[in-house]
């Protein structure tokens, strides 16, 4: 067997397909199905197509994207439309005679997307439009490295998160409760009617306003909340047994994490996880960037040197808080949405496969 | 085998610095500090029983006043005692200075820098050099100038478009009843060169009233330039008036925006010349305030500014419609709460239809910033500047 | 007109003409060397226009060149060069070079003709300067007059264009200054010229667009048709404005047409020179001249009085003194004064009248004898008449007492007869003598002389158609207006009578008697004619000889009582006859009978003189 030359050596396949893996589309989320909330907003913008373009039924189609959806799931949108349209007694014809023209433009506004379609037919032009929400949560799609992070959106409020975690609800059979640590209390929320619902909430007594980096981490099983100034303890599937103080000193140990270097980067907010996927211990790193820019999570093997061992998982936001969960598999993460301003509590769990 | 390990490596970082954002390392913030900040107005009183001379002034007041109170009402003023905000007053000099210094006891946190520093009634020009020299920390650059700081080595922050610059023409000015004269003008118009060479493509060409990103629907606006229509329009008015447009002489981009209209009309064969109005309340109008006065010099039609309150489209439009209304005479029933974009979008397109207005550019809110500023969030449409958030990183010695 | 004002009027000819042609000469000089001047003056300023022109033009070139060779236009040019370039970067550079090299107009001009970026008008990047693109070589172009438009409207300029070129891309760097006031400053200008230049800008002539070194000018409206001219033909030509009726008012412009590259005519420039100068001069001259005139006349004045006293005054006296002589006044002395020749012709003025009077003297003297031998003469027939038949009777007295007593007293009866009608014949000759010698002097009152003829008329119109007499026919013509004269109303009565009595005895066989009177001169006329038979020529000359009759019977007295009284008022009667036609004599009265003096009359140097 003819040895492959050095530069096709084990280090320099490793490097390129770091390399692919890197130079690929940002977006860890690959679409392979579509969203029913979008399918209901694509079924919609077919019913007020028909209306509009009435009697006509033949088209011409261009499809043209303005927003952040991918390509990917702008080909699965308009592939659902034409089916939509079909449904319809509608024929999308990219040869003439047609009937008219229809241009689909998939946009978005600060809030939505917003899906336009403008059927021309002469001189006649109408606009017709429908819009949908635009943060929804996707499954991942069946490409894809064979590691894949999945984010799990847990809790979300317009306050300040620190930290979060659930316990079982000891009041109610396979129940949670929801431990919310803000920097002026530690809030408990059971799931009850579908719906997460504020039991209790311990104050957290200070005698200094709260730092404006204030950090927290919580252990539920340990029944602890801990603050550099402040505590909480107690039983957590119990609230009522809980309680807060202010800590007599500051305590930064802890709660500050020792910066790694990655590819001569410094980067202080990681946790370590666990073997996964018969790969070896995993990290899960943020991003560079500071609280003003979106951030992502990434699960690398640090041993070596740092390789990729998933697609970045993009967050609407910097990571304020990432904590390690106690199955060593998932990590808490608290980050904070540019776009609405709300703090999201979220579990970002390491999964095998697709 | 080093060689090659070497350049596998150099070619990795050059792959990572292809794709990934700016690497900077991520950093705690720090305390401690003076920001420097630079603003253009002059700001007479924070007493909030003096009204401002002037939008900028105002503009300027509510950005003090968002340093000193807590939070805003729901109607846009501050609410609570001055002082409960991320900083409070520690030296004032009327017109010239101010120093705020950080509040310990803020609800939120105290801020990271220890004070802002401002100096009030700094000229473009001086702005520019300070930040450039690194003498100031913050200050806001005209849009059109952001491309040449930048250049100059200022570190430029843009936000996403969020004020309009419209051409307005005015209820109750006989030339400009006929709507094809204004549809004439509205044609003639080359938005996209205003957009590349006066705004040193710092801006988008404007079709309506809320910018893509708003509303999502702005490109079904066109902002195309059709001078042989627009001239083939003013050929058929008969008799043919001479128009004036009116813009603000302290708004320099107004009055290079007005000149090239004016420019473009004659192209088209239009006869418009141009007119400075006095500052006081024509200047850019914040939306939310009483309309600008435009009845002290006779002009037809005049530019403004329409600032967004809110990155929501129906609440800016809104606003902009309460303040367009008067001043061109559009009438338009409310908005309900629950407005759908294409709710937005047929509001939105009655009015652009109406004809009276006529938007030009977006513009974004440019600030310079010097290297040593971090955590700095560009605010979005509606936003105090985020002071309290910023920090300063001494590692990047200023001068 | 008298000698004195004749001599006053000649004397101020001659001086007017004197001075009006000499001021006249002084003008027409004065005027020349004025035009000679003002055409130097004009010359050196046109040249000294010119000059600045070129040197302008040379600068705005060096300037403009200067821009293109520098590193920031190179480095321009070369970005430009570029496929994709971003123009818009460079849209405000203009300005800011415009300003470091002192220039009104510049352009950054793309090899496509689009402008990149513009300082007098910024706003109009992106659109063309097609002219730039034309083929030509700008480099030997050198500077030229060109229109240029700006945001406050077309503009005059004096420009240059450098060209950076990289590969096949030209960047034109334009770059010009205003002419306008600012360069007509820089002109150095005489006191009474001015420069003016019109920015022929426009499509019709526009006022605001002629201006001098200040700004637009005032009344521009009156260059409208220079401007005009030079519009359709572009020459040089030479106007004048009079910008009031004052004639010092006037200037005078000469125009000379500022051509473009195309030779298109971009400004008119004008150069004025004003006429007050030598108009006030002229003016001063004229003055000059009428204040000498003034003296003049005033000199003349007193030189004709002189001359008058010296002249005039004795000739005044003379002829005084001759009109004195022609009333009648012989006995007149006038008395000059001086030996030269008025005084010589006084002297024998003097020796005139003096014989004058002494010859009336002795012709009266001659006259009075002539008059007696008359007299006498016709006495001695009148009277040898009578005494024929007396002395016959007397001497048949005698004889018929001595031869024929018996006879005697028949003889005695028939001769006393023939003596007593002798002697009353003869008392009746001694009668009419003494009546002709005791005829009164008039005692004289105002008269209507057409009365006295009326009143005389009526009297004889019996005897005009007495029966067994053919009738005569009177005729009257009497003037209307005559005016009255002094007169004896008596003797005038008489002297009429005895002119009709005398038409009467001319006409036996009937006839028409005419009576007219008229006016004239200070006299009235009455003229007295009938168709008798005529008078012949000897007749006519002793018809006023007293006893001179061509009558049968009649004393001759009649015609003499007629001219005595004609005389003694101071009139005169002539006569006129033709035989066999008729005879009319014309009576001439004055209206005021001469004064006779006893003294005779002096005419003295010191009397007044008459106008």
């Amino acid at each position: 067997m003819r040895r492959l030359p050095r530069l096709f050596s084990l280090r320099a396949v490793i490097t390129v397909a770091f390399l692919t893996f890197t130079a690929w589309s940002s977006q860890a989320q690959s679409a392979a199905q579509i969203p029913p909330e979008w399918n209901k907003a694509l079924d919609s913008l077919a019913d007020k197509i028909a209306t509009a373009a009435k009697p006509a039924r033949t088209f011409s189609l261009n499809v043209k994207n303005i927003s952040s959806l991918s390509g990917t799931d702008v080909a699965s949108l308009r592939e659902e439309l034409v089916s939509d349209l079909a449904a319809r007694k509608f024929r999308i014809t990219e040869k003439p005679p047609s009937d008219g023209q229809l241009q689909i433009s998939f946009s978005e506004s600060a809030e939505d997307y917003v899906w336009v379609a403008e059927i021309r037919r002469g001189d006649a032009h109408e606009v017709v439009m429908v819009s949908t929400a635009r943060d929804v949560v996707r499954k991942p799609s069946a490409a894809g490295p064979s590691i894949t992070l999945q984010r799990k959106a847990v809790w979300e409020q317009a306050g300040k998160i620190l930290d979060f975690g659930l316990v079982s609800d000891a009041g109610m059979e396979g129940g949670s409760i929801l431990v919310i640590l803000e920097p002026d209390k530690l809030s408990f929320h059971q799931y009850r009617s579908g719906e997460w619902q504020l039991t209790r909430a311990v104050a957290i007594a200070r005698a200094r306003p709260v730092q404006r980096d204030a950090r927290g981490r919580i252990d539920p099983p340990a029944g602890k909340a801990e603050m550099p100034d402040a505590e909480c303890s107690g039983n957590f599937q119990h609230p009522e047994t809980v309680t807060c103080s202010s800590a007599a000193a500051v305590q930064e140990v802890g709660f500050v994490t020792k910066p790694i270097s990655i590819q001569g980067h410094t980067v202080d907010s990681y946790v370590d996880l666990g073997a996964a996927c018969g790969i070896g211990p995993l990290t899960l790193i943020t991003g560079p960037g500071d609280w003003t820019e979106p951030d992502f999570v990434q699960a690398v093997r640090l041993k070596n040197q740092a390789d990729a061992a998933s697609e970045k998982l993009q967050f609407p936001g910097p990571i304020l808080a990432l904590w390690a969960s106690e199955d060593g598999k998932s990590a808490r993460v608290v980050s904070r949405n540019l776009q609405t301003g709300a703090y999201e509590a979220s579990i970002v769990a390491v999964s095998c496969g697709d | 085998m080093k060689l090659r390990l070497l350049l596998c490596l150099a070619v990795i970082s050059v792959a990572l610095a292809a794709v990934a954002a700016p690497l900077r390392p991520a950093r705690r913030p720090r305390y401690g500090g003076t920001l420097r900040v630079e603003i253009g107005a002059i700001v007479r009183s924070l007493d909030p029983s003096v009204a401002a001379a002037n939008p900028e002034e105002a503009d300027a007041k509510d950005e003090l006043d968002a340093l000193l109170y807590d939070r805003r009402g729901e109607s846009g003023t501050f609410v609570g005692a001055a002082g409960s905000g991320p900083f409070r007053l520690s030296a004032w000099e009327a017109g010239k200075s101010a120093v705020f210094a950080a509040n310990e006891d803020y609800r939120a946190g105290r801020p990271f820098v220890d004070s802002v520093e401002i100096q009030m009634g700094r000229s473009t020009h001086d702005r520019l050099l300070d930040l450039e020299l690194n003498k100031a920390d913050f200050a806001r650059i005209p849009a059109e100038l952001a491309r040449q700081a930048a250049d100059r080595g200022v570190r430029v922050s843009a936000s996403q478009p969020d004020e309009l610059l419209a051409l307005v023409f005015l209820a109750g000015r006989t030339a400009t009843e006929n709507a094809r004269v204004r549809e004439a003008i509205a044609r003639c118009i080359d938005r996209v060169a205003i957009v590349n060479f006066i705004l040193q493509k710092e801006g988008e060409p404007a079709g309506g009233l809320l910018p893509q990103w708003s509303s999502g629907t702005a490109f079904l606006f066109p902002t195309e330039t059709d001078a042989r229509a627009a001239k083939e329009i003013w050929s058929q008015i008969s008799p043919s008036p001479k128009l004036v447009l009116g813009y603000d002489s302290a708004d320099t981009l107004q009055q290079s925006v007005a000149e090239r209209i004016v420019v473009n009309a004659k192209e088209a064969g239009i006869s418009l010349v141009s007119r400075a109005m006095p500052n006081s309340s024509a200047a850019s109008a914040h939306t939310g305030s009483e309309a600008p006065r435009s009845d002290t010099i006779h002009v037809d039609a005049r530019l403004i500014r329409l600032r967004m309150p809110s990155p929501t489209a129906r609440i800016s439009l809104a606003a902009f419609v309460d303040t367009l209304g008067p001043m061109a005479g559009i009438e338009a029933d409310p908005l309900p709460e629950n407005a759908s974009p294409e709710d937005i979008y047929n509001w939105e397109r009655g009015i652009i239809n109406s004809g009276r207005v006529a938007p030009l550019v977006w513009l974004p809110q440019v600030y310079g910033l010097s290297a040593r500023v971090r955590d700095w969030k560009q605010p979005a449409a509606g936003e105090s500047w985020p002071l309290a958030y910023v920090w300063l990183d001494s590692t990047t010695e200023t001068h | 007109m008298t000698f004195r004002s004749k001599f006053f009027v000649n004397f101020m000819i001659a001086l007017l003409l004197s001075v009006g042609l000499v001021t006249a000469g002084v003008t027409v000089v004065t005027r020349h060397a004025f035009e000679e001047l003002d055409r130097e003056h004009t010359d050196a300023l046109v040249a000294q226009f010119q000059r600045e022109f070129d040197r302008r033009g040379h600068d705005v070139l060096n300037r403009v060149q200067g821009i293109a060779d520098g590193e920031p236009t190179v480095r321009m040019a070369i970005d430009l060069s570029r496929p994709n370039a971003d123009i818009s970067v460079y849209v405000n550079d203009a300005k800011g070079v415009a300003q470091s090299h002192q220039l009104d107009f510049l352009d950054f001009v793309g090899t496509d003709g689009s402008i990149i970026s513009s300082a007098e008008w910024s706003a109009r990047f992106g659109y063309k300067m097609e002219w730039v693109t034309q083929k030509e070589d700008w480099a030997t172009r050198g500077s030229f007059l060109t229109k240029l438009d700006t945001q406050e409207g077309p503009a005059l300029a004096l420009m240059a264009v450098a060209t950076v070129r990289v590969g096949d891309k030209d960047l034109f760097v334009v770059g010009g200054e205003r002419l306008g006031k600012e360069f007509l400053a820089s002109l150095v200008l005489p006191s009474n010229m001015r420069a003016l230049l019109y920015l022929n800008l426009d499509p019709k002539f526009e006022p605001a667009n002629l201006i001098d070194s200040t700004g637009p000018v005032n009344e521009a409206e009156r260059f409208e048709p220079i401007i005009e001219r030079e519009r359709t033909q572009p020459s040089e030509q030479t106007a004048k404005i009079d910008w009031t009726i004052d004639a010092a008012s006037a200037e005078t412009f000469h125009v000379i047409p500022q051509l473009g590259r195309q030779k298109e005519l971009l400004g008119v420039l004008l150069i004025g020179n004003s006429q007050r100068n030598v108009v006030t001069l002229e003016r001063h001259i004229l003055w000059l001249a009428i204040g000498v005139a003034a003296i003049g006349l005033f000199f003349g004045l007193l030189l004709s009085w002189w001359a008058a006293a010296r002249v005039t005054r004795p000739v005044q006296k003379l002829a005084a003194g001759a009109r004195e002589v022609a009333d009648g006044n012989w006995n007149t002395r006038v008395i000059v004064r001086g030996r030269d020749e008025v005084g010589q012709l006084a002297q024998s003025f003097n020796q005139m009248t003096q014989q004058l009077v002494d010859q009336r003297e002795r012709l009266i003297q001659a006259e009075r004898v002539a008059a007696w031998r008359e007299v006498a003469r016709r006495l001695a027939h009148e009277l040898k008449n009578p005494l024929f038949p007396l002395q016959t009777t007397v001497e048949n007295l005698q004889k018929a007492s001595s031869q024929n007593p018996e006879q005697f007293e028949e003889v005695f009866r028939e001769s006393t007869g023939i003596l007593l009608s002798e002697i009353e014949n003869l008392k009746a000759i001694v009668g009419r003598f003494s009546d002709f010698a005791k005829m009164p002097q008039p005692e004289l009152a105002t008269v209507d002389l057409n009365e006295v003829v009326r009143n005389v008329e009526k009297l004889f119109e019996a005897q005009f158609s007495a029966v067994g007499r053919p009738p005569i026919t009177p005729e009257l013509h009497l003037a209307e207006g005559l005016p009255k004269i002094q007169a004896d109303a008596t003797l005038l009565r008489r002297a009429v009578e005895n002119l009709i009595l005398n038409a009467m005895d001319a006409m036996p066989a009937g006839g028409v008697l005419m009576l007219r009177t008229s006016d004239g001169d200070g006299d009235v006329h009455l003229e007295v004619s009938d168709t008798g038979t005529g008078l012949t020529p000897e007749e006519t000359e002793r018809i006023f000889t007293p006893y001179y009759t061509t009558k049968q019977h009649g004393t001759g007295l009649g015609l003499a009582i007629v001219q005595a009284i004609v005389a003694d008022h101071g009139g005169r009667i002539s006569v006129e006859s033709e035989s066999g036609v008729g005879t009319a004599f014309h009576v001439e009265l004055p209206t005021r009978p001469p004064h006779h003096q006893a003294a005779p009359v002096v005419i003295e140097e010191e009397e007044k003189e008459e106008a």
